[in-house]
């Protein structure tokens, strides 16, 4: 299989938060959502992968190049949406673009400005005159206009309305149908990852607690709800987290048919979202 | 290079006009005070770095504008170099601009033909490489903040070197002699014949000192997170 990146052991020190050598690939053509708290880490590692963070350790291989030695020619693949957009504010919108556009060879003015006509951005207002949501779609349409084989983007749904998250995410649908191009997705709101993401990779404090195929994931991947005399949980297999509460126990098991056959008749099982993953793992009373 | 020039003078269109208001005041007061050409060259020397390296990087900061500029597909290197070659090319421009609007007012050419000679060209050239080393180097590590408060530091250490200078009644203090120093030094390349080997030193000197400003700028950008 081809990867769009492939990191390895990467690690990064701050002051009270360290990156633990994480590792993980995305296959060339998917959708990967990442996942996890605030402060986990999620922004820190997509900042490695574009060289705004310095790693301490470890390796980033995009399209099979290292990220710093080919950096330029990297980055000219990437489309990439800041968490926070971080434009000169005092600049008009075809101003940005006009000194932006020059460095990706494959910029297509076009489709540029059929998005900000989709997205409904005037190109003669000011940078600061927008709203979040509106500064959110700019960086989305810069992103989008240079054919990026792989689009990097920290939390690009965060302060959208929900009618235009649905398009954003259908846009990416359509974008997902040319099989070269490659997503990575961190997100806070993971039922829009339920829509498009093939690979779901949970961060959490600093670690990677899984990285797996969405249907894996959804398919396998339960909460077992049963009275207090399932205490005794360490008999259940596969658990990631679990919380008590009034009535008994919920327990988040990623080996949901083999906890069934063991499980007393009045539990409960349910399938497990995404939500109740990043709950149960980062929350719960106990962490896998 | 040169989109990536066209960049920062995109970026920086508001900061161009700015420069031309300060550059009509500065050739307003030179005229207006009949500042005599050496000291107007040395404080041009001063000021150019000034306005055009240092107010493109601080409004770069203001917008935390380096993550977008970092993230361009560049590297940190070229981003260096081009933003130097940038100041450059303003100061340069600037020097032009305020020659070219004191033509208008200004009585006596001499006064002004003077700047376009080669010495004073290159005087100009080294006195603001040396600046520009300091406040390049400084604002490209530490941002505004970090030139504010390396300039709020040297004041500290000049009235506390005031201050035990006063203590002990020694007339030749350290801080007397350092700027005596620098003064002498001014003096020496402004009274000094312009030799054609003088004006190959001034040359190569402030190449030297801009391929030092380069290569250390990097060094410590190469090292910052954004």
């Amino acid at each position: 299989m081809e990867y769009a990146v492939e990191i390895e052991n990467l690690r990064k020190e701050f002051k009270g938060f360290t990156l633990k050598d994480v590792s993980f690939r995305i296959p060339k053509g998917y959708v990967m959502g990442l996942i996890g708290p605030n402060g986990a880490g999620k922004t820190t590692l997509i900042k490695m992968i574009m060289n705004l963070i310095r790693k301490n350790s470890g390796r980033i291989l995009v399209f099979g190049k290292d990220h710093i030695q080919h950096e330029a020619e990297i980055k000219s693949q990437i489309g990439f949406v800041y968490d926070v957009p971080c434009f000169y504010e005092d600049l008009k919108l075809k101003k940005l673009a006009s000194g932006i556009a020059p460095f990706y060879p494959k910029w297509n003015h076009e489709l540029f400005l059929g998005l900000m006509n989709r997205f409904e951005l005037p190109l003669d207002k000011k940078f600061k005159k927008l709203s979040h949501g509106m500064k959110m779609k700019f960086s989305l349409c810069l992103a989008l206009s240079h054919d990026a084989d792989l689009i990097l983007m920290d939390e690009p749904t965060s302060g959208l309305d929900p009618v235009f998250r649905q398009e954003l995410l259908s846009h990416l649908s359509q974008i997902m149908l040319d099989e070269e191009k490659t997503v990575l997705f961190s997100t806070h709101i993971t039922s829009d990852l339920e829509r498009i993401a093939d690979y779901i990779t949970f961060i959490n404090n600093g670690e990677i607690l899984f990285s797996s195929t969405l249907d894996e994931v959804l398919g396998k991947w339960g909460i077992i709800k049963a009275g207090k005399d399932l205490l005794e949980k360490k008999d259940i297999p596969g658990i990631m987290g679990y919380q008590k509460t009034e009535y008994g126990i919920e327990i988040l098991t990623s080996e949901t048919e083999k906890a069934q056959t063991l499980l007393p008749p009045d539990s409960n099982t349910e399938k497990a979202s995404l939500e109740d993953i990043m709950y149960f793992m980062s929350k719960g009373d106990k962490h896998a | 290079m040169l989109k990536h020039i066209r960049r920062e003078l995109i970026f920086n269109q508001t900061q161009l006009y700015i420069f031309a208001g300060y550059m009509i005041v500065f050739w307003i007061w030179i005229d207006w005070k009949d500042i005599p050409f050496r000291m107007s060259l040395v404080f041009l020397s001063f000021v150019l770095p000034l306005f055009c390296a240092v107010s493109i990087q601080a409004r770069e900061e203001k917008f935390k504008a380096w993550t977008l500029n970092c993230s361009l597909p560049t590297n940190r290197k070229t981003l260096v170099l081009a933003r130097l070659i940038t100041s450059w090319s303003l100061m340069f421009a600037a020097y032009v601009f305020g020659l070219l609007f004191s033509a208008l007012f200004q009585e006596n050419p001499a006064f002004l033909s003077q700047f376009l000679e080669p010495k004073s060209l290159l005087i100009f050239l080294l006195f603001s490489s040396l600046f520009l080393a300091f406040l390049f180097s400084f604002v490209i590590r530490f941002g505004m903040s970090g030139v504010i408060l390396g300039l709020v530091a040297l004041q500290v250490l000049g009235v506390i070197t005031l201050l035990l200078a006063s203590a002990s009644n020694n007339k030749d203090n350290i801080l007397r002699s350092f700027l005596h120093s620098i003064i002498n030094g001014v003096k020496f390349f402004l009274d000094h014949d312009p030799t054609p080997g003088f004006l190959l030193l001034l040359l190569v000197s402030a190449a030297a000192v801009n391929i030092f400003t380069f290569k250390f700028s990097h060094f410590l950008f190469a090292r910052r997170d954004f």
